[in-house]
């Protein structure tokens, strides 16, 4: 065996024991966290494989009409932010992949505005959602546009680099085909990037989703799933918060299984 | 009737780059070839030509009409580009359909006009298939076609044959030529391979920094190069060029301290360039031809021919023999008078 295949070895076995580490075993806890009877589950020393189950937790946590307002806000609020993001990202991306100085421009404002403390700007953004009326409303458009402003970096730079890729000469000959501006970027540019718009949605999409700080501080009573999981801890029902997040997990789930091939492409900048 | 004009167009692309104060025109139905290195401005003359780059000064018509500063040349031009610029997402189908669509074509007329280019171009396979999944003599077809289905004044071509193996780059080109000369289409090429420029080109514009060093048919070109650099860039072993001078009171040239039984042409005297091609020499003394005594010194096996360098007076010639001949040893040469050329040392410039 060569050194460059004990290499290999090692660096598979080091991604694999990093994805049981961060992924499985967080996800079997929160399984077994979610089915377990409250006194087994607060059992000294823990326990891995709980004696009995139930399912009670995800019973209650499905009647409770919480749970669906919160799925429906978030989902509203992911699926908003994921297209804000995602038709601004191409829109920026393609600019910069054409443009030297809107590229500069660009990857300088997007990294930029990343340094910046996100807890800095959560009373800014407090007070203009109050003003704009968009503070906490059922629908949840302020905190949209918040998560599309917070996904929208990685999704401009997805979008970058895959438009870069494109030769120029394809849009000159488009150009001598007697195309104009707009159908060369829809017939010619937008079909060749599709992996990494889908990409770009649903990474922000995840982002959205997962965000916890903004919709704790920007949706106080109208909330999404994160806060809701939160208060659920605080207030002690650990049962009830895990079938919580177990739930909201799902849809998530799904959607990475459904589109991998896709993703996968328009992640690893095959189109 | 000529179907494209430039006049003294100027396009400057930093200090020694782009195309200065140049002008050409190609007849209807002329195959015409821009030869030259890379930096001649060939491309960005092609590129003018077409309407994706404006000139700093000077006009391009194209079948009498001024096409600078239109927003788009329609039916004008159309370009094949070196990497061929085919759109990768569609099939074969609809990048020859693709210009037809942007017309505004009804899809029956479309269709109509796809297959016959498609056959025109010698298109025989699906057309259904995407670029990736076709090789590229067809990828070559497919590019062809959709320049020719707009039916432009004149294509444009910038060297898209060459990537591809010499074997198909042979056949294709000879496709080509013929295609031409059947379709009697314009067809402006550039290349900086002379081979090409040969074979395909009615008239070849030689090009030298941004200017024209010569226009003319191929042989003409060939056997009449009109400077230096015209006459080293032309021919596959390129030309013997050695220095030599007159002197006065007696007559003939000397390499060195060789004499030759030559006369420059005209009253020329002191110093200039002689050039011979390598092809043009030979060890038979023939009638009227004119010795030059030489000394072997090496000899490279070519396949076909061998490569010889030689020696006379100060300086080293090429030529090409069906044998080898011994390093060391003298040889006698012979060449007709015509085919020595004469340049001017200082200028360049071909003496007549």
């Amino acid at each position: 065996m060569t050194i460059e295949n004990r290499l290999l070895v090692f660096c598979r076995k080091a991604l694999s024991a990093f994805v049981v580490t961060a992924g499985v075993i967080p996800l079997y806890l929160l399984t077994k966290q979610a089915l377990t009877p409250e006194l087994q589950s607060f059992a000294w020393p823990p326990v891995w494989f709980p004696k009995s189950l139930t399912l009670t937790y995800v019973k209650d946590v499905i009647a409770s009409g919480e749970l669906r307002t919160s799925l429906i806000l978030s989902a509203r609020v992911a699926i908003t932010a994921a297209l804000a993001a995602t038709v601004l990202g191409t829109m920026l991306g393609y600019a910069m992949a054409r443009h030297t100085r809107a590229r500069a421009l660009g990857l300088s404002a997007l990294t930029a505005t990343r340094l910046l403390p996100m807890i800095a700007a959560a009373m800014p953004l407090a007070t203009i959602l109050i003003t704009l009326g968009l503070y906490d409303t059922p629908g949840g458009v302020g905190l949209a546009l918040v998560h599309g402003a917070l996904a929208l970096p990685a999704a401009a730079i997805l979008l970058f680099s895959a438009f870069v890729k494109i030769p120029i000469e394809l849009e000159q000959a488009a150009y001598l085909d007697g195309a104009s501006p707009l159908s060369i970027f829809l017939r010619l540019n937008l079909p060749q990037v599709r992996g990494a718009v889908a990409g770009a949605f649903v990474l922000s999409f995840l982002v959205s989703w997962d965000e916890f700080g903004f919709a704790l501080l920007l949706q106080p009573t109208n909330r999404t799933l994160p806060p809701l999981i939160y208060y659920y801890t605080v207030f002690g029902d650990t049962g009830a918060a895990s079938a919580l997040a177990l739930v909201s997990a799902v849809p998530v789930l799904i959607a990475l299984v459904a589109l991998r091939p896709v993703l996968l492409r328009g992640l690893s900048g095959r189109g | 009737m000529i179907e494209l004009a430039v006049n003294n167009v100027t396009r400057a692309l930093g200090a020694d780059r782009g195309v200065r104060d140049l002008s050409l025109t190609v007849e209807r139905g002329e195959f015409f070839v821009l030869l030259g290195p890379s930096g001649a401005g060939k491309s960005t003359l092609l590129r003018m030509i077409a309407g994706l780059e404006r000139p700093d000064s000077g006009d391009i018509e194209i079948g009498g009409r001024s096409i600078v500063g239109l927003r788009r040349p329609d039916n004008a031009v159309a370009m094949v580009f070196q990497s061929l610029a085919l759109y990768p997402h569609m099939s074969a189908f609809d990048n020859i359909a693709f210009p037809l669509r942007m017309m505004g074509l009804s899809r029956r007329e479309t269709e109509k006009r796809v297959r016959e280019t498609a056959a025109l171009a010698g298109l025989e396979i699906d057309l259904r298939r995407r670029p990736a999944y076709l090789s590229g003599g067809e990828r070559q077809r497919v590019a062809l076609a959709r320049a020719l289905v707009r039916e432009p004044r004149v294509i444009l071509m910038d060297e898209p044959l060459s990537q591809l193996d010499t074997q198909l780059r042979n056949s294709l080109r000879l496709e080509l030529k013929e295609f031409q000369r059947r379709t009697g289409r314009t067809i402006v090429y550039v290349t900086h391979d002379h081979a090409s420029a040969f074979i395909l080109g009615d008239r070849i514009a030689v090009m030298q920094n941004g200017g024209i060093a010569q226009i003319g048919e191929p042989v003409e070109i060939y056997r009449y190069p009109a400077n230096l650099f015209v006459a080293r860039f032309l021919g596959d072993t390129p030309m013997n060029l050695v220095k030599c001078r007159t002197n006065e009171g007696r007559r003939g040239l000397w390499v060195g301290e060789t004499r030759l039984e030559l006369t420059p042409p005209g009253s020329v005297t002191g110093e200039l360039m002689l050039g011979i091609r390598p092809e043009d020499v030979s060890l038979n003394a023939t009638l009227g031809a004119v010795e030059m005594p030489t000394v072997v010194e090496t000899a490279e096996f070519l396949g076909a021919r061998y490569l010889v360098r030689l020696r006379l007076g100060d300086a080293t010639l090429s030529a090409e023999f069906p044998t080898p001949l011994k390093p060391g040893k003298p040889a006698h040469l012979y060449a007709q008078n015509e085919s020595f050329h004469f340049f001017d040392l200082e200028s360049g410039r071909r003496i007549a």
